[in-house]
């Protein structure tokens, strides 16, 4: 394949509007290797030797000496680097030395275990491994923890099945030497959060039991490796990133879809075309409906251009659910040429391994930096060159991209977060540890501060008791299944399929249930969609159909955010900025349903649902009171352009904080009871918070310059799904005032603002001055 | 109230000078026992005598195995009933026979050396096992624990054994959390003096609570005996014809007693702490008596419910 001839190609088609707006050179690179002090195991040197490998890539070797030093690690290297030796080799050269030794490998999802186990196996030495997880038969698992030296699991698995437990793992626990996290990125927020106390229960477990493993981590590039290990170990890491793998030549394109037609029609286009080309491409979407329609589409496409080529059979999807087999029998595929082209979600970027592949289509910008480069590294191994073309769809993160053409290829901004002290989420895992083992003073230091406020709180509650220093468990629960390691709070909603049979398919935060899966409203999970039929409130179950619509729902609520109190607070020219605690209350009063082509809007309804109470962290802006009166003076609408700002600020914060639109929300107020001034708060989406405002807080001048380039540059006129639109707006995006919000952003950081002057008249920017002017002509 | 609120309480709380909780200075404790010493620290233990006529050890002699004819593998339900027919009801009978004399071997030297566990691989009931035994390697035992976890700690250890012309009871008590070391180390050395185990849910719950709470203190000490235990067999036998098969329900059916003010299992936990945090006796005593019964009955139940090949004769025989 030659990716400059095709993109001639490209350039020369009829369906060609000039949308690559960039095209990044990303150079070869050449393997740099280096020496091992201190020999391996005979038989893992032999391994190597019988694989070709005669030097390792210098992050390995650093990884294996830093190992041996007795550090714990994280290993930041790019995809197909051979991450995976930095852990295997000195794991397995351990317990090959001392056969007593254990070690237990995390991985956040099964599939991810299976593929482990195998490339375990393949060292093909004496050291027994298994997988133990739930899908593990009971009868086997005694042998299991007796025999077995290196355990792979998932977090759920420790949490519920192995620490309430450890008495019968007393062997494992004492001979414990590595543990091994991968994919570390992808503990973040809640759930990293509650996996941080997770690692921080196993390694009070270990202590009792007299070992003190090492930590060996691995984790996709993102902009505070080290710091975000540290915090969810609570050890010293020392980083690696030294990645000495080769690299093939990358052209990574820039692609903007035309304004009005939707983006997945230039995604087939392409497809089609790269697999026409015999060029053997992947393309990852975002949803498993999108995956299907590209699928579907493309297979016609094929089939009506090049009928006798038989291309339309060579292309498949690759779901989720998809068992190694399955998987094993797509790269097979690949590698023959029976198949050309995939189709898979983003969900899967993990999953796959394909040496084989040229091309890569990123169909939307999958929510991370991390993700991308996770997706793009899958094309192009070691030196075969590669192409890959990232489709921006509509939104400001997107579309972020397409207009920093730089952002994506430079130093990443974004930091996975956690939060250790949130007492809602650290909470229930006081009760897992007391009923885990008792807890001693001394345990106090592996938590905060608030760790012991907690147990007295608890103690209150009869839950635990304190006996000479001593705290017990006295419940007569299993206190490890009441705490949903993918939620904030203890009471989330069982999302049951009616379809099939009141299937389990997941569970779903309470603060999420009124606003998302309300009686009528169209529910995603994992890719698929369901309407929602039945809300039960008391028993916390909500009822689902998967079903195949074209249109979503968004709900109205009344919004109210109160505040607690302030734990941080600074100038910001002449304006002030705050950071604490909040209070927001929220009532969902009705919903529309939108077309998802057109935005059409297709009905909707009225909703009568009890209001909630977050309490959470928030971040918020109080503006100088004299920007009312200016505002005014520049015919803007004040309200519209808050409103503006906090949607377009909390569409970016997803560069500094890696989360997700449902994780943050937002108020803006011209004037608010507690501040009395025109106020925008952005919080976070979880009782306690996760951190993700408190980030706003501390980068929020480069958050407002990313917005107002955001909104100023947008082409649109008076805002769009680009620039200040939210997809979850609670007023369905009313008033919002484009120009208003660049005049405050320009008031925040201190720019001169210039008002649109056309024949020394002032334009009348606001769209709702506009309409209303219009009723008075 | 959020949570926040109530940790801002807290909080303050703590803050307030001169709150500092002072702890209550409990008088000596008695219970008719005495402290025990060991170079773990210390525990209580409380020692009573019962007059043997509780303790009703069938007298089981070895032929009783001899003529469990499916001890032989390869004799199922219906081969045995066939062989009955012929008037075969002994294992020896069957020596001569080509197909069964190598079988016969291994069976006999099993009951010849007390292969027990042999035995019990092949279908020996607990019964017929118990013919290996004196009564004085009997031991009952009852556990009163603060959870349902082998994670959360046992405080009463109650062992009921023959000792001379007596029934003995021990009461092994912690009467604070830090006094269950020493109590297991010295139950340890104790019960490595019986050879059969007798409980009620003792295979589930007793004996691996006991390992657990071994393995936690780090003593890594397992049970080696032979376990008997009794809710398995009373399972069995009266299963549907009492309203469950608990303890007590047993006591009342068979043995014609009904406890007065017991206290229920599950307030156990907590009268335990609130034992601990005030040192009120009558607290403890109550548990204290409690599993006394618990083991008192045990003692008796097991002539009952053991010997029983056939449960519905025994009961009338009972009645
Ligand atoms: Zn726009
Ligand atoms: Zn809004």
């Amino acid at each position: 394949m030659d990716a400059q001839k095709i993109l001639e190609y490209i350039r020369q088609s009829e369906n060609y509007h000039e949308q690559i707006v960039h095209t990044e050179e990303l150079p070869a690179k050449e393997a740099s290797f280096a020496e091992l002090n201190e020999n391996l195991h005979p038989h893992l040197e032999n391994y190597l030797k019988d694989k070709g490998i005669t030097k390792l890539f210098t992050h390995q070797v650093t990884a294996i000496e830093k190992v041996a030093q007795g550090q714990n690690v994280v290993v930041v290297t790019p995809t197909a680097s051979g991450k995976t030796m930095c852990y295997n080799l000195p794991v397995l050269n351990h317990i090959l030395n001392n056969p007593k030794g254990r070690a237990l490998y995390i991985f956040p999802s099964k599939s991810l275990s299976q593929d482990q186990m195998a490339a375990v196996e393949d060292f093909n030495t004496e050291v027994k491994v298994a997988v133990y997880d739930g899908d593990t038969p009971d009868d086997l698992k005694p042998e299991l923890r007796e025999k077995t030296s290196i355990i792979i699991t998932n977090p759920d698995m420790i949490h519920q099945g192995i620490l309430p437990n450890h008495l019968k793992w007393h062997n494992f626990f004492s001979n414990l030497k590595y543990i091994v996290i991968d994919e570390l990125h992808s503990y973040r927020g809640v759930f990293g959060t509650h996996v941080g106390h997770i690692i921080r229960r196993l390694r009070r477990i270990c202590e009792h039991y007299g070992s003190k493993p090492q930590f060996i981590m691995c984790s996709a590039t993102i902009a505070n490796p080290k710091q975000h290990a540290e915090r969810l170990t609570g050890l010293p890491v020392s980083l690696i990133d030294n990645n000495g793998a080769p690299q093939g030549a990358k052209k990574f394109v820039l692609w903007r879809p035309p304004s009005k037609r939707p983006y997945i029609q230039d995604v087939i286009w392409l497809f089609s075309l790269l697999i026409a080309l015999r060029t053997r491409t992947i393309t990852f979407s975002r949803a498993r409906q999108t995956t299907e329609r590209i699928l579907r589409h493309t297979k016609k496409l094929l089939q009506e251009k090049l009928p006798h080529k038989n291309l339309h059979n060579k292309v498949v999807s690759y779901r989720g659910g998809y068992l190694a087999r399955e998987r094993r029998a797509i790269e097979e595929a690949l590698f023959k040429g029976t198949v050309y082209g995939v189709v898979s979600t983003n969900a899967l970027e993990l999953g796959i391994d394909v040496g084989e592949l040229e091309a890569c289509i990123i169909a939307g910008y999958p929510g991370t930096i991390a993700s991308t480069w996770q997706q793009a590294g899958r094309v192009g191994r070691r030196h075969k060159d590669s192409l890959v073309i990232f489709i921006a769809v509509q939104n400001p993160l997107d579309q972020y991209f397409i207009r920093k053409k730089e952002a994506l290829f430079t130093k990443p901004t974004e930091q996975a977060l956690v939060a250790p002290d949130n007492p809602y989420i650290l909470l229930g895992h006081v009760l897992c540890a007391a009923h885990e083992l008792p807890i001693k003073p001394q345990d106090f230091s592996l938590w905060g501060e608030i760790f012991p406020d907690l147990l007295y709180l608890l103690e209150e509650d009869g839950e635990i008791v304190q006996s000479e220093g001593s705290y017990y468990y006295i419940g007569g629960t299993y206190p490890a299944s009441r705490v949903n390691i993918r939620s904030s709070s203890l009471a989330s909603f069982q999302l049951k399929d009616k379809s099939s049979g009141n299937r389990l398919v997941g569970t779903l935060d309470g603060h999420r249930a009124l606003s998302e899966a309300h009686p009528g409203a169209v529910y995603m999970h994992q890719g698929e969609t369901y309407l929602v039929k039945d809300l039960d409130l008391e028993n916390k179950h909500c009822y689902l159909n998967k079903v195949d619509v074209d249109y979503y729902t968004m709900v109205k609520r009344d919004k109210e955010t109160e505040i607690i109190e302030i734990n941080k607070k600074r100038p910001l020219l002449t304006h002030m900025l705050y950071s604490g605690n909040l209070k927001v209350t929220t009532r969902v009063t009705g919903y529309i349903k939108k077309h998802e082509a057109t935005g059409q809007v297709l009905g909707g309804g009225e909703l009568d649902l009890p209001e909630e109470i977050l309490e959470t962290q928030g971040m918020w802006v109080t503006f100088d009171p004299t920007v009312i009166e200016e505002a005014k003076g520049y015919y803007l609408n004040l309200m519209g352009g808050l409103h503006a700002l906090e949607h377009a600020s909390i569409g970016l914060l997803p560069l500094f904080a890696m989360c997700d639109r449902n994780d943050i929300g937002g108020l803006s107020i011209g004037a608010h009871p507690q501040t009395g001034l025109p106020t925008v708060f952005i919080h976070d989406a979880y009782d306690g918070g996760v951190g993700f405002s408190e980030t706003a807080y501390s980068c929020f001048e480069d958050l407002l310059e990313k917005t107002l380039e955001a909104i100023k540059e947008c082409e649109c006129e008076d805002g769009c799904p680009n620039c200040i639109y939210s997809p979850k707006c609670s007023n369905f995006n009313r008033p919002l005032d484009k120009e208003a919000a660049i005049y405050l952003l320009h008031r925040l950081l201190g720019k001169e603002y210039t008002p649109r002057v056309e024949n020394n008249k002032i334009i009348i920017n606001s769209t709702a001055l506009k309409n209303s002017l219009k009723r008075f002509k | 109230m959020t949570l926040l609120s109530r940790l801002k309480d807290i909080k303050a709380k703590n803050e307030e000078p001169g709150k500092v909780q002072i702890p209550q200075k409990k008088s000596p404790l008695d219970l008719g026992g005495v402290e025990i010493n060991n170079s773990f620290g210390n525990y209580y233990l409380i020692e009573k005598e019962y007059s043997l006529a509780n303790l009703t050890f069938p007298a089981v002699s070895k032929e009783l195995l001899t003529r469990n004819l499916r001890l032989l593998q390869g004799i199922g339900p219906v081969t045995e009933r066939e062989m009955r027919e012929q008037g075969i009801d002994n294992i020896n009978q069957l020596s001569g026979e080509v197909r069964w004399q190598y079988e016969v071997e291994i069976v006999s030297e099993c009951i010849l050396k007390g292969k027990i566990k042999e035995l019990r691989r092949r279908g020996a009931c607990d019964y017929e096992l118990l013919s290996f035994f004196k009564k004085d390697d009997l031991v009952f035992l009852d556990i009163e624990s603060t959870g349902l976890w082998a994670n959360q700690p046992l405080f009463l250890v109650g062992i009921l054994y023959k000792d001379g012309g007596k029934l003995k009871l021990q009461q092994y008590l912690a009467r604070n959390l830090q006094e269950e070391k020493p109590l297991l180390a010295d139950l340890y050395k104790k019960l490595r003096n019986f050879k059969v185990m007798v409980t009620y849910n003792g295979k589930k719950f007793d004996a691996p609570y006991i390992e657990g709470r071994w393995v936690e203190h780090r003593f890594f000490y397992r049970l080696k005996h032979y376990q008997i235990d009794l809710l398995y067999h009373a399972r069995r036998h009266f299963k549907g014809k009492f309203p469950n098969c608990r303890l007590i329900t047993l006591e009342e059916y068979l043995l014609n007693f009904k406890r007065e003010g017991d206290i229920p299992g599950y307030l156990i936990p907590q009268t335990y702490y609130k034992f601990v945090k005030s040192g009120d006796p009558a607290l403890i005593k109550d548990i204290i008596r409690h599993n006394a019964l618990d083991l008192v009955s045990l003692a008796r139940v097991l002539y009952i419910v053991q010997p029983c090949i056939n449960a519905k004769d025994f009961i009338a025989a009972t009645k």
